[in-house]
């Protein structure tokens, strides 16, 4: 259980799911009573939506023995929001995280789940949109209309309030440009290959 | 060995294998072990020795892999296993046994893994997952490359699918198999079809359509006489993974066995039915034709796939109208593309904003007009980063493999008995077999032709 909270707190998501997947196998070999299924399961689904794989999270789902399934409150919400992302319905995702309080372990988690989703729509949106309505900006980040104004105002958007709009600004992605020796390395390598056949 | 000699109980069972294991090399193994074990009666391995005790703990399970895997393979197929002990048994032997030594009986080690599976469903405390890490580790040791297909390949796969754990199957299907040996992996022609059959469901799983279509492909153009149904579930996958992907079905290749093309035509109907009208981009017809076929599909386990070309076809659609138009309002997209209700214009919006995000279309939706206007781009990449010449490289690395892989099975299979003896046979009959010499298949080598038409073309060098 401390490698989990190890992993959790320094923010090694891909970590946590690869433990994960040794320790299930162990406790279906050997059962621990010390671990309850909602403190290994819980942060074991997460990691999975966190890491943005969405069909293994599903498959964990499906593959969680029924007992557990049926005992666990906090399981059933924690899938309940994997579900919300699953069907893209972002909106009740964060009304789902924001509705409930959450199980210590499973808090950090869940509210690193609601900053990814924002970062991610944010960029969707500034690349997606010349402008766009604020109230659609309001589900798609589960922010009040205020919070908004600040974070884009932050970001370089401009907000149009007359017609209640705002104009995301585009994020230039600086691409690196490089040469090395390696390349003709390469080089040399292909022509000696199409040289010999 | 004859039969007097062999082993009437364990214990005398067991000095002949500590006799006989340390003699030169595994061939020598091969030679004297293997026979002895095949011919001994199984109760044999199931007995303790005289003095009460387990031959289990009695041998070590590097050194004596071979007969290991005998006692174990045993141990599984009685009645009444002690399931909890017999698993610590195995887990421990995956983790060491002798590679070498167990492919000189690979029936046996496929019964203790299946053993394995089976105890686990028995033992697993409604959670039977315990076989498939160390079944995983295990594979790869045991294949002689991680290109070689085994006969423990499909019955891992199939149980990855069966205990929901896809993505665990993957380290394994990521390698390609090129590799082929009968002898040492006791591998069937069904082998190689449930393979790739089931692997490319583990892909429909983990959304990963692309391997998917080339794993069902591989699966149809197998070489034939008769047609196996594991080729028709596999072509009827392949249509509805082709749709998705590429909006029609996608080529199979030439050399896929005429029985096979024959056989998809008659049993396939209704997949074929459906992706013409899938290709007509008629949402109203391929909503009927979903209608009609629904049953088949439910019967064939294929509903989820076929449901998710429903939603394919609005975005195949919208990609069709980035073909024509520079911009177009929301509401003018949803009827476009067959979006129905006071709803549409919202719903073409998510289905843009979807494919923005997967670089599916390029484009920029804009709210300052009324009820929205998108307009489509050209892909902003100029494909003169850095970046592509990476990716350009490694297609080169990869293809550059494939070569000298082709030019040296093409060498091996020039050499082979079968080949030399069947060509002499047509040369003397006067006939020339199709593919002639090695080296002299222009579809395969590319070689020849194209070059020399080139140079014969003398006006580029006037």
């Amino acid at each position: 259980m401390d490698t989990i909270r190890e992993h959790i707190e320094s923010r090694e998501y891909a970590a946590l799911v690869n433990f994960c997947e040794d320790l299930e196998l162990q406790l279906a070999l050997t059962p621990n009573t010390n671990i309850s299924p909602e403190d290994f399961y819980g942060p074991f689904l997460l990691g999975y939506l966190l890491e943005q794989d969405l069909p293994s999270a599903r498959f964990l789902w499906k593959r969680l023995p029924d007992a557990i399934k049926s005992s666990s409150k906090e399981l059933r919400a924690i899938w309940d929001v994997g579900a919300a992302l699953w069907q893209r319905d972002y909106e009740n995702v964060y009304e789902l995280i924001g509705s409930k309080t959450w199980n210590p372990i499973i808090a950090p988690l869940m509210e690193q789940l609601a900053e990814n989703l924002r970062e991610r729509m944010l960029n969707l949106l500034s690349e997606a949109y010349s402008s766009i309505v604020i109230d659609d900006v309001v589900k798609y980040l589960g922010l009040p209309r205020e919070k908004i104004l600040t974070i884009v105002e932050e970001r370089g958007w401009e907000a149009d309030l007359s017609s209640n709009t705002l104009q995301p600004k585009k994020i230039v992605q600086e691409v690196q440009q490089s040469t090395s020796l390696a390349n003709f390395s390469q080089l040399t390598d292909l022509v000696i290959h199409l040289e010999k056949s | 060995m004859p039969n007097q000699n062999l082993p009437a109980n364990v214990d005398e069972l067991l000095q002949f294998i500590s006799m006989n294991i340390n003699s030169d090399g595994y061939e020598a193994v091969a030679k004297q072990m293997v026979p002895v074990l095949k011919q001994v009666p199984q109760q044999v391995f199931l007995q303790g020795t005289s003095d009460n005790r387990d031959p289990l703990d009695l041998l070590d399970q590097t050194l004596f892999s071979l007969p290991y895997t005998y006692f174990l393979a045993a141990r599984c197929q009685a009645d009444r296993p002690n399931a909890a002990r017999l698993i610590q048994y195995i887990l421990q032997f995956l983790t060491v046994f002798d590679a070498h030594q167990v492919r000189l009986a690979p029936d046996k080690f496929l019964q203790v893994s299946q053993g394995l599976c089976r105890l686990a469903t028995l033992y697993g405390n409604g959670n039977s997952v315990i076989a498939i890490k160390p079944l995983a580790s295990a594979l790869q040791r045991y294949a002689l490359t991680p290109n070689h297909l085994t006969n423990l390949h499909q019955m891992f796969i199939k149980e990855c699918l069966l205990l929901r754990c896809y993505k665990q199957a993957l380290p394994i299907l990521q390698n390609d198999i090129t590799e082929i040996d009968v002898p040492s992996t006791a591998i069937f022609y069904t082998d190689h079809l449930l393979y790739h059959y089931y692997g490319a469901m583990i892909y429909i799983g983990l959304k990963n359509y692309e391997r998917a279509l080339y794993f069902l492909k591989l699966v149809i153009s197998a070489p034939a006489n008769v047609t196996s149904q594991i080729q028709i579930e596999a072509y009827k996958k392949f249509t509805l993974v082709s749709l998705l992907l590429h909006g029609k079905i996608a080529q199979l290749p030439k050399y896929t066995a005429n029985v096979v093309f024959r056989s998809v035509k008659n049993q396939c109907q209704a997949y074929q039915d459906y992706a013409s009208a899938f290709e007509s981009l008629n949402v109203k017809r391929l909503r009927n034709e979903f209608t009609k076929w629904t049953d088949a599909f439910r019967k064939d386990k294929n509903l989820g796939l076929a449901k998710q070309t429903l939603d394919a076809i609005y975005r195949r659609n919208i990609q069709q109208l980035t073909q024509t138009y520079l911009t177009l309002s929301l509401a003018d997209i949803a009827d476009a593309v067959g979006l129905e209700g006071r709803d549409a214009p919202k719903m073409a919006e998510n289905y843009v904003l979807r494919m923005i995000e997967s670089r599916e279309i390029f484009a920029t939706i804009s709210h300052s007009h009324q009820n929205g206007m998108v307009s489509f781009h050209d892909n902003p990449d100029r494909y003169d980063t850095s970046l592509t010449i990476t990716q350009l490289e490694e297609q080169i690395n990869k293809a550059t493999t494939v070569s000298e892989r082709v030019i040296k099975t093409d060498r091996l299979v020039g050499c082979s008995k079968e080949y030399l003896q069947k060509s002499q046979h047509m040369l003397a009959g006067g006939a020339i077999p199709g593919g002639l010499g090695p080296g002299d298949d222009p579809d395969f080598l590319g070689g020849g032709g194209g070059y020399e038409n080139f140079i014969d073309d003398g006006k580029y060098f006037s």
